[in-house]
């Protein structure tokens, strides 16, 4: 997954790499053949993004989750707020049913709120469309805002809030699927296709332990180190004013497109910058190069364009627009200035 | 994808890059039918094939596979052919559009059908692989280059509503079929510019010049294919192939003019369709004997076997002795009187000849300015006095001349020792009515008839072997052709003591003329004839018409042919006049034309020497690049060492994508690369020994990995650089 390349990365670049191969290290332990998924996992964690994955069941969301908030647990065992939580959204769910709610206590006679299962750092939305608008609403404010409202009382969430939503691609009876605004709000889609022959045989094979106990044998990582690689990521990873246009240039290609009716908004941008830094930083570049945009550009664009009835091929459609950026990146780096 | 996705994607310079695609398709199917079918199949053919490219790229977006494609035009042509078959012989269509009309809408729809049918497979395959872009373009070059094969044997060149038409303005079309091609080059050129790839557009644009260049130098070179020359036997001509078959043929040239009779058993008739010459007549005339004689030599001195040319000063010499270079007069032309009047003809020889040639009997000759070397060897025109009096009339003359020497006399009487000639001669003269008993020209003339009732036509006869031919054909089985006739008539005729030769040259009928004033002479229009010497008259042609004749009587010549070269011919004007203006403009043309060529050769050196000193120039930029440059220059010099051994980058592949994806062809290539890009968007300095030693690495792995022969493929292509980006 990680490139073995020399680079000029600096001290606090190089400890942000650190947590992500430790991180990754752990993931990919848990989760065999899936080395592509926890990458951008890890990527959005570290631009403080959300990540909804788009599989079948089985495939294994729920042990990356779960791996991602283990290794956090035991980094950091003295947090009060839980690592790990998972909803499972059903129909019937309530907006407070995630967000928590006030509780008359008897012995105080007060009413006092009780945190529903979004305080944690790491949550598991499980099929997220299969709960009503109204939840979702909910849980879709969590994760922009990092704060619930709870009878005109808003409660902070913590700093390192992220979410791994779900939804089958198929089964869709029953189910509410998330308009394109709201899919604004994740960082990235992610499909996940099934496994390699190798790798699914390497998950046969540690059948006697689970995989979460086979992924604790790596250390763990701690709250403060994610939040310290996030910071150092935002600060210390440099831009080039080029690749900005370029990016600016790939998303109004897209708006301009015929065959696309709503193109990214702004905020995918403002979003994508740190993800490009983050895979920047796990790559071990202190800038972002084109590769990082070649990379990032289908999954953060994919659940953000409305394309126009007929046009089935979105990822072409994304690989045609993207290719016309980097070609222009990749003769521009030839030329002098 | 759906058309719209394609459509927004190619844009409207795309649209109209189809659109020009699918003309080209459709021009070239009309031009491909258009010299076999009437118009209405002209234009269905170029709907069809317009229509068909258009369909061909739609289907070539769908998942139809290309085999399936081919394998289905194939069978749907077979299908459209079958189609054509019932409609032309089935009577259903007939009966309701006439049979005309059956047969012009079958040939319609079959047009519409197969142009359709192959263009759109032609587009699907050039589509999916550049393979079947040859198919495409060999359409079109099989179609205009077709227009262009010499017809009518070689004397026109297509297309004749083009050609005929600038022949008779009296211009060379070569020129013209020059434009024509320099033309649909530069049309090539501008639609190979719209080549999306700039690398391949250079390339196609150094070829397309180059072979400009070579049209451009080798066509005033090599000119228009010359007439393929044929029907030769009589030494008339002086081109290669004359008198290359013939079993007694042993002869090798001394001279120039070694113009010779031979007995042949089998006289060669191949190509002798081919036109030798166009004779342009100044002045309306009729033979009285119905034929045109063109004499070209005569034969007077018998050698012991057959007549020969006379070497003698005194002997033959009212004939054209050389081609003149300045007007000449004949010194013993006869006489112009009531019986010869003058008549001047342009004569234009399109096969080399020994000796020039003129109606019987030329007064003066003189040399002209060749219209159109390419078509002709030679013009020139000649005075002839042409006889005008009935032969009849001739009865009352004197053979032979007062003014003749004895030895003269003796020389046009020579009969071989055989003394059958003698006696036969007597036998023949002896059936004259008794008051022309004694008249030797109605002796003359009755060996003539004789011979002609007598004798039989034919081309294969076995004489040739006799140590006389003329008697084994006279006192044999009297089958031979005019070598035979002309040999026994003059014997017989001599035997009579009248003075005869044998004359060679051409005979064509008056009626080939067709009322026209040019006269079209092909090889097949060789002929040797008896003459015999009447005073007052000179040299008068007493042919044998046989009357028996085996072999099948020739077709006319090509009427149009014939009135086009003389239309060209009538261009001709004496050599003083031209020598001011017309040949100061064809050399200023040819000048020039090479002049042209040799800019477009340096040009294309130039360019050649432009492409290599930028290829040096960015290999060795890396050694006095600015520290701040070097990542770029190194990594760029490289970039073109690993393009040289045919590894590029994808359009739209990012750099270190590439660098990943030739890893295991290349793999000292990443970490130059990663350098690079950190240069470029990166804030650091690069370390210049590092990044050379990377490039040295990336050198020796090319050195290791690739065979000599790529390497150097890649060295010395002046272009490589072009690529690598």
């Amino acid at each position: 997954m990680q490139q073995a390349i020399q680079s000029s990365i600096d001290d606090t670049l190089t400890g942000a790499r650190e947590v992500a191969r430790r991180l990754g290290v752990r993931l990919s332990a848990a989760i065999r053949g899936r080395d592509d998924v926890v990458e951008l996992v890890l990527i959005a964690l570290f631009a403080d993004g959300h990540v909804l994955l788009e599989d079948y069941p089985g495939s294994g969301k729920t042990t990356l989750a779960r791996a991602l908030g283990n290794a956090l647990e035991e980094g950091d065992g003295t947090s009060e707020v839980a690592a790990f939580r998972r909803i499972q959204f059903t129909p019937d769910l309530l907006p407070s049913d995630i967000t928590g709610t006030n509780i008359f206590d008897v012995e105080t006679s007060h009413f006092a709120f009780r945190r529903g299962p979004v305080f944690a750092h790491i949550v598991l939305a499980d099929e997220i469309n299969r709960t009503s608008p109204k939840v979702q609403a909910a849980m879709l404010e969590a994760m922009a805002e990092k704060q619930v409202t709870v009878d005109n009382h808003s409660y902070l969430l913590d700093d390192l809030f992220f979410v791994i939503a779900t939804q089958n691609p198929l089964d869709l009876a029953g189910t509410y699927p998330l308009p394109t605004p709201q899919l604004d709000r994740f960082l990235f889609k992610i499909e996940m296709k099934h496994i390699d022959r190798a790798s699914e045989l390497e998950v046969l094979d540690q059948y006697p332990r689970a995989s979460l106990e086979v992924a604790s044998d790596h250390p763990g990582v701690s709250r403060a180190e994610i939040l310290a690689a996030r910071r150092h990521t935002r600060g210390a990873v440099h831009v080039a004013p080029v690749v900005k246009e370029a990016l600016v240039d790939l998303a109004r290609l897209l708006r301009s497109d015929s065959r696309v009716l709503q193109g990214a908004s702004t905020r995918a941008l403002v979003l994508m910058l740190p993800a490009l830094q983050a895979r920047a930083v796990i790559h071990g570049r202190d800038f972002v190069s084109p590769e990082d945009i070649e990379a990032l550009a289908p999954h953060v664009f994919k659940h953000r364009l409305e394309c126009a009835p007929g046009v089935e091929d979105v990822d072409a459609l994304i690989a045609e627009a993207t290719a016309v950026q980097i070609e222009k990146l990749a003769r521009a780096s030839l030329r002098r200035g | 994808m759906t058309a719209a996705v394609q459509r927004s994607s190619l844009g409207v310079a795309g649209a109209i890059a189809e659109l020009g695609r699918a003309t080209i398709h459709g021009l070239g199917w009309s031009v491909l039918v258009a010299t076999m079918a009437p118009s209405g199949s002209v234009l269905a053919a170029f709907l069809g094939g317009l229509g068909g490219c258009l369909i061909g790229a739609k289907v070539a977006r769908t998942r139809v596979r290309t085999s399936a494609v081919v394998v289905g035009a194939v069978l749907l042509i077979a299908l459209v052919s079958g189609l054509r078959a019932s409609l032309t012989h089935g009577s259903m269509l007939a009966a309701m559009l006439g049979p005309v009309g059956a047969l012009r809408f079958a040939g319609t729809l079959t047009a519409l059908l197969v142009a359709a049918i192959g263009s759109a497979a032609m587009r699907v395959g050039s589509r999916r692989r550049a393979i079947f872009a040859v198919l495409e373009l060999l359409l079109v070059a099989v179609a205009f280059a077709q227009l262009f094969v010499p017809h009518r044997h070689g004397a026109i060149n297509r297309p004749f509503y083009l050609a005929d038409w600038i022949i008779a303005l009296g211009w060379d079309p070569t020129w013209l079929f020059l434009f024509m091609g320099g033309t649909a080059t530069v049309f090539g050129l501008v639609l190979l510019l719209r080549e999306q790839r700039f690398g391949r557009a250079v390339i196609n644009l150094g070829v397309i010049a180059l072979l400009l260049a070579v049209i451009v130098v080798a066509t005033p070179m090599i000119g228009m294919p010359p007439p393929p020359d044929g029907g030769g036997g009589l030494g008339l001509r002086s081109d290669k192939s004359e008198g290359k078959d013939g079993e007694s043929e042993k002869q090798d040239r001394g001279g120039p003019a070694a113009s010779e009779l031979e007995f042949r058993n089998k006289y060669n008739t191949g190509g002798s369709r081919v036109p030798v010459a166009v004779v342009l007549f100044h002045d309306d005339y009729s033979p009285p004997s119905g034929v045109y004689y063109f004499r070209q030599g005569a034969f007077s001195q018998y050698n012991g076997r057959k007549l020969v040319v006379s070497g003698r000063q005194d002997i033959d010499n009212d004939l054209i002795p050389y081609f003149p270079t300045r007007r000449i007069e004949i010194e013993n032309a006869p006489p112009t009187n009531d019986n010869r009047g003058p008549l001047e003809t342009t004569i234009a020889l399109m096969a080399d000849h020994t000796q020039p040639f003129a109606l019987e009997a030329p007064l003066e000759v003189e040399p002209l300015d060749n219209p159109s070397p390419n078509r002709f060897r030679r013009v020139y025109r000649a005075t002839s006095a042409v006889l005008t009096a009935d032969y009849i009339s001739m009865l009352d003359g004197y053979v032979g001349s007062p003014a003749w020497s004895k030895e003269q006399w003796a020389h046009y009487t020579e009969v071989p020792p055989d003394t059958r000639y003698a006696e036969l001669g007597a036998e023949i003269s002896a059936a004259l009515p008794d008051e022309l008993e004694n008249n030797p020209i109605a002796k003359a003339f009755a060996v003539t008839g004789w011979l002609g009732r007598e004798g039989i036509y034919s081309l294969k006869n076995d004489h040739s072997g006799a140590n006389d031919p003329t008697a084994s054909f006279l006192f044999g089985d009297r089958t031979g052709y005019c070598v035979h006739f002309s040999h026994a008539a003059t014997y017989l005729m001599r035997s009579l003591g009248v003075p005869a030769r044998v004359a060679t040259g051409y005979a064509v009928s008056e009626a080939a003329r067709q009322g026209g004033s040019s006269l079209l002479l092909s090889g097949a229009a060789s002929h040797a004839w008896p003459e015999i010497y009447i005073d007052g008259y000179g040299w008068v042609v007493l042919d044998v018409y046989p009357e028996r004749a085996l072999d099948p009587p020739e077709q006319p010549m090509d009427a149009d042919l014939q009135r086009l070269l003389g239309e060209l011919a009538r261009g001709a004007s004496p050599l003083p006049l031209s020598a001011t203006d017309l040949p100061k403009l064809k050399e200023l043309a040819r000048r020039m034309t090479l002049t042209a060529g040799t800019w477009l050769l340096s040009l294309l050196a130039c360019l050649v020497m432009f492409l290599y000193s930028v290829k040096t120039w960015r290999r060795l930029a890396p050694r006095w690049g600015s520290s701040r440059a070097l990542p770029r220059l190194v990594y760029r010099a490289e970039l073109d060492r690993i393009g040289e051994v045919a590894l590029r980058r994808d359009p739209g592949e990012s750099r270190e994508s590439f660098a990943n994806r030739i890893r295991d062809q290349l793999p000292s290539f990443a970490p130059l690369t990663t350098a690079h890009v950190a240069a470029a968007y990166g804030v650091h300095e690069a370390n210049p020994l590092q990044l050379r030693d990377e490039a040295a690495r990336v050198r020796s792995d090319i050195r290791d990995r690739f065979p000599v022969w790529k390497r150097f493929l890649g060295l010395v292509t002046p272009w490589s650089w072009l690529r690598s980006k």
